[in-house]
């Protein structure tokens, strides 16, 4: 196995190591030393990850950043048939894929779990399931880490499980808390909805392939085959794979990833979510898991159809619009974060369905770096104002904890995409390839509906700087609102450490010349594409260069904007690509200033100016309307656990009312027959019982006697027994013979 | 046909084998002490050993393929790990009835009598 | 084997030599009173069928038969002796009428037995040489085979000598405990 990979794999086993001896000691190791172990595990982890990105970054022949990915199938389960010559044909595999997306979301994953788990040292120090608490969090990390390196969508899928356990697990860490568990609960039950959808696409794909590595599935279904072939894809060896199975697979597909990354209209388990301790918040409902549905969706993003991207897309231009408008006006801290991650995780399922691959990718490595910043900010301030989370009890607690406020204030302006920051990067090239989305679709004839997955996201990118800026306001600006909260408050060493790093990640994650995590996607692009090439050279590879409302490859498959001059962008898409940076440049320019702008305005004194504004009906009636999620939950509750529960009623008196009824006439009429019986059974059965049981007696006394209970007599009667039988034998033999 | 002395075949080897059996065999019916059964039973063992080694080696010492076939050797090892298994077994056995009856006389081990 | 081949007959004579031994002891075993007489008379009937396996090639047989059995289970059996010899266990004399009996069905099994050898020796079922090998039984292949075609009787054995040491344990720790049922 090539050094990246091996690395990568006992990068992903310590944590699993540490989980065991968790699980096995963590009681006996208790506080803190349970937590320095997870914590050493997922460090070892990352320090691991670093020497495979530099390994990786080296490179040789076969593999390398912009080179080759490696590929190491494992086969598991003989199938008997499917495709693929690079794994042993007829298996169903697992097996780690690591490319130069799988080294940085490595990276991401074990950096912001180190962080989290510095953190919680700190946070959960009081807590009395703390062992426990590291015990889930090394599982995580394993499960994680697993789903990232996974190379098989059998892989991706067991992992997939897994963390939605620990999800579950840790969620409910604090279980005596009957909302919590019923939070747990309900993300467990949310997420396997959409996990019935990617098992169903899942499939479907094995049906028809027999083989679910991703290089083999992405070679055999790669999506701009259906540009000269709009009817469906032919693949050698199978058949015809019609274009609506494959439409029907990636959706269902997408769905697991809707499930996941909480996405409209799964997303009602994310905010329930903020039940779980604050790190989780941060690690897993933030920074990595949450994202994992992203990554599904990358991963697939080669054999999706026009119209299942059309489907991503508008899931993700809706989610991020209504997580916005509701997280607006949330006055639960964790709320509101909870709310931006569903707007922000909309904003890379958007990127994903227009095609803008290293865009989602890009805004998925910024945003763990900088909501994961603002989860254990909020975090801090949490601690610090004993475990009180509304933000009404808040206020001026920058005096207190100024390292925290300024973190977090950093994370703020990441997040609103204030220039050089590191959203800002991400957010324009998402939003930059939007804008040639909607050229592009409207140069092809297409309907003016398609600007609008341009023109939202930009819009909420105003409400974004809004409503963050509304959130750090209301915090840490102006007067203390609960002085008990306020006397309380204070820093711990151990606990701003971590965020002072996420800060400067924060600031420094969007350049190319830091951590180029722009190039490493892009280098993603070129080695899959030339390892699918490679293996299967018999036609041309070009999923990742859709443009889909256009037929024609070649749009922003890399995200290279104008200003790094653009490499291999054909001429009749560069004027829609050139336009999209330029309609992005004149809409989101001010969209920083602007937002956080009237966010001071209307904050600086607290909650004044806003509850001037709520005097006015309609303001009420809207914030009514937002402040209780638009009333999902109602609607959830009131359709679908109605009609469950109207149903279990339905049975309930089906049972209660008919098969009792029946059971009871049962009863009845075997009672009277049974006394019918008792007079048969007393004269006439009996009789013939007594009658067998004294004939059983007299020939058990019969078959007694032999039964000495001496060993060797019986020995002896079995070999007498033989030896008669051969002697006879030999009479006989001989007899013949003679 | 039948062989020179001083040719050694098969049948050598199965005619000792049944010697040992027999042996083994008297051992047990004759013995009242439980060991002594014990080593009957060691004896009768080691009869079926050397017929399955002898056979392993006369009849069957090449494989299909060529190579060098070990099933009757590899059933050997596995008897004689029976065997102790067997032994160590049936000893901690003697053990508790010797500790019950004062006594290794299998004469007296009789209360399963019908 | 290459003993043979010098013109002397040493397979042979080593065969009968060894054969001699073991059926002889096997007879002291079976007809000795004396119980350590007996185990005594094993020990030699089990170092002769060693001899016998190194004869027939298989070294590393004859190397377990010694280590295991004459080694291993003849010690225990001697250790059993020691642990429950009293004054009476030398005494127990069978009945007269049992031993004819178990020597009448010995003899008809050891008649039954060879006539049937000779039977199927005659119609040459048997063959009448060695097969020649290129070379004896070598160990390493005893190895693969037990962990590949033999991989799990191997297993089983495995588990069964667990459960035996357990069972073993089991029951000597039960002896300690039931001191109540003496005689």
């Amino acid at each position: 196995m090539p050094t990246p990979a091996l690395l990568l794999l006992i990068a992903t086993l310590v944590p699993l190591v540490s989980f065991v001896v968790l699980v096995l000691l963590g009681k006996r190791m208790g506080n803190p030393l349970a937590g320095w172990v997870a914590t050493g595990a997922i460090g070892t982890s990352f320090a691991l990850s670093i020497l495979a990105a530099i390994s990786w970054l080296g490179g040789s022949p076969e593999w390398g950043c912009g080179n080759m990915p490696i590929n190491v199938p494992i086969p598991w389960v003989p199938t008997g048939w499917g495709i693929g010559p690079q794994t042993k044909t007829g298996y169903l595999d697992l097996g780690l894929y690591v490319d130069s997306l799988t080294i940085v979301m490595f990276s991401m994953v074990c950096l912001v779990s180190l962080l989290v788990h510095v953190f919680s040292i700190g946070y959960m120090g009081e807590d009395k399931g703390y062992p426990r608490f590291f015990t889930y969090l090394s599982l995580f990390c394993f499960s994680m880490l697993g789903l990232v390196v996974g190379g098989t969508l059998m892989q991706l899928f067991v992992f997939w499980e897994l963390v939605g356990l620990c999800s579950y697990l840790l969620i409910g860490f604090w279980h005596e808390k009957k909302s919590a568990s019923n939070a747990a609960i309900k993300a467990f039950v949310v997420n396997r909805i959409g996990d019935v959808g990617f098992l169903i696409g899942l499939g479907v794909l094995f049906y028809h392939l027999g083989n679910v590595t991703l290089p083999e599935v992405w070679a055999a279904l790669d999506s701009s085959k259906l540009i000269g072939s709009p009817e469906g894809i032919r693949v050698a060896g199978i058949g015809m794979f019609s274009v609506r199975a494959l439409t029907v697979m990636g959706v269902g597909l997408f769905c697991g990833a809707i499930g996941k990354s909480a996405q409209f209209p799964l997303h009602v388990w994310l905010p329930d979510a903020m039940e779980g301790p604050t790190p989780v918040s941060a690690l897993i409902h933030a920074a990595t898991m949450v994202a994992a549905g992203v990554y599904l969706v990358a991963r697939i993003f080669p054999i999706l159809t026009d119209g299942a991207k059309l489907v991503v897309a508008i899931i993700g231009v809706t989610t991020l619009t209504m997580a916005a408008l509701i997280a607006l006006v949330q006055s639960d801290l964790k709320k509101v974060l909870a709310y931006s991650t569903l707007s922000q995780l909309g904003y890379m399922i958007l990127a994903m369905g227009i095609g803008s691959w290293v865009g989602g990718m890009f805004h998925l490595i910024t945003h763990a770096f900088f909501k994961a910043l603002l989860f254990l900010g909020s975090g801090a301030v949490i601690y610090a104002a004993h475990h009180e989370q509304d933000m009404k009890e808040y206020g001026g607690l920058w005096r207190k904890m100024p390292i925290t406020a300024i973190a977090f204030g950093i994370a703020v302006l990441a997040i609103t995409g204030t220039p050089y920051f590191s959203g800002y990067f991400s957010k324009d090239l998402i939003m930059a390839h939007a804008g040639a989305f909607g050229a592009l679709a409207s140069e092809e004839g297409r309907s003016g509906w398609y600007w609008l997955l341009f023109v939202l996201p930009v819009v909420i990118a105003y409400v974004t700087a809004f409503y963050m800026t509304r959130c750090w306001m209301l915090t840490f600006w102006g007067k203390p609102r609960n002085e008990h909260v306020f006397e309380h408050a204070h820093e711990r060493g151990i606990m701003w450490a971590p965020l002072a790093v996420l800060a400067v990640l924060s600031v420094v994650g969007g350049y190319d010349g830091l951590l180029n995590v722009k190039g490493f996607l892009n280098a993603a692009v070129t080695e899959n594409t030339k390892y699918v090439q490679m293996v299967h050279p018999e036609g041309k590879f070009g999923g990742y260069e859709s443009a889909w409302p256009s037929d024609e490859p070649g749009l922003s498959r890399s995200g290279e904007d104008e200003d790094h001059g653009a490499t291999e962008v054909l001429t009749a898409s560069q004027a829609a690509h050139k336009q999209g940076w330029h309609v992005m440049h004149q809409s989101v320019r001010w969209a920083p200033l602007v937002g956080i702008g009237m966010g001071i305005l209307m904050y600086m004194r607290g909650y004044a100016v806003a509850n001037v504004l709520m005097k006015a009906a309609p303001v009420r009636w809207v914030h009514t309307w937002l402040y209780r999620r638009m009333y999902f939950d109602e609607l959830y509750m009131g359709v679908f656990v109605a009609i469950t529960v109207g149903l279990a009623r339905l049975g309930a008196a089906f049972d209660q009312y008919v098969i009792d009824g029946l059971v009871n006439l049962a009863g009845y009429a075997v009672r009277q027959l049974s006394s019918l019986a008792g007079l048969c059974d007393r004269y006439v059965v009996d009789g013939g019982v007594n009658g067998v049981g004294a004939a059983t007696q007299g020939l058990g006394a019969l078959v007694r006697m032999p039964q000495t209970g001496r060993i060797r007599l019986y020995v002896t009667v079995v070999l007498g027994i033989v030896a008669i039988g051969i002697a006879a034998v030999v009479v006989v033999v001989v007899a013949t013979v003679m | 046909m039948v062989m020179g002395v001083m040719e050694i075949g098969l049948a050598h080897y199965l005619v000792l084998g049944a010697v040992l059996l027999v042996c083994g065999l008297v051992t047990i019916l004759t013995k009242r002490n439980a060991i002594g059964i014990l080593i009957g039973v060691e004896l009768v063992l080691n009869a079926a050993n050397i017929n399955l080694v002898a056979f392993n080696r006369y009849s069957h010492g090449v494989s299909e393929g060529g190579g060098v076939a070990l099933a009757g050797q590899v059933f050997a090892i596995f008897v004689i790990v029976l065997a102790a298994a067997e032994a160590a077994v049936a000893l901690s056995i003697f053990l508790n009835f010797y500790n019950n009856f004062t006594s290794v006389d299998v004469e007296k081990a009789k209360e399963l009598r019908g | 084997m290459m003993l043979g081949q010098a013109g002397f007959p040493m397979g042979a004579v080593l065969f009968y030599g060894f054969a001699l031994g073991a059926g002889l002891s096997a007879m002291g075993v079976a007809l000795s009173r004396n119980i350590v007489r007996q185990a005594v008379c094993l020990l030699f009937a089990l170092a002769s069928v060693a001899g016998l396996y190194y004869l027939l090639g298989c070294e590393f047989l004859a190397a377990v038969q010694l280590v295991v059995y004459a080694g291993g289970t003849l010690i225990l059996i001697v250790f059993g002796v020691m642990l429950t010899s009293s004054e009476l266990s030398a005494k127990f004399v069978p009945r007269r009428g049992e031993v004819m009996v178990a020597l009448g069905i010995g003899a008809v099994l050891l008649m039954g037995l060879i006539v049937g050898l000779c039977a199927a020796a005659g119609s040459g079922a048997f063959g009448d040489a060695p097969l020649a090998l290129d070379r004896d039984y070598p160990v390493d292949r005893l190895g693969l085979a037990m962990l590949g075609d033999y991989l799990a009787p191997f297993e089983v054995v495995s588990v069964l000598l667990l459960v035996v040491m357990i069972g073993a344990a089991y029951l000597a720790k039960a002896r300690r405990k039931g001191q109540g049922v003496q005689g």
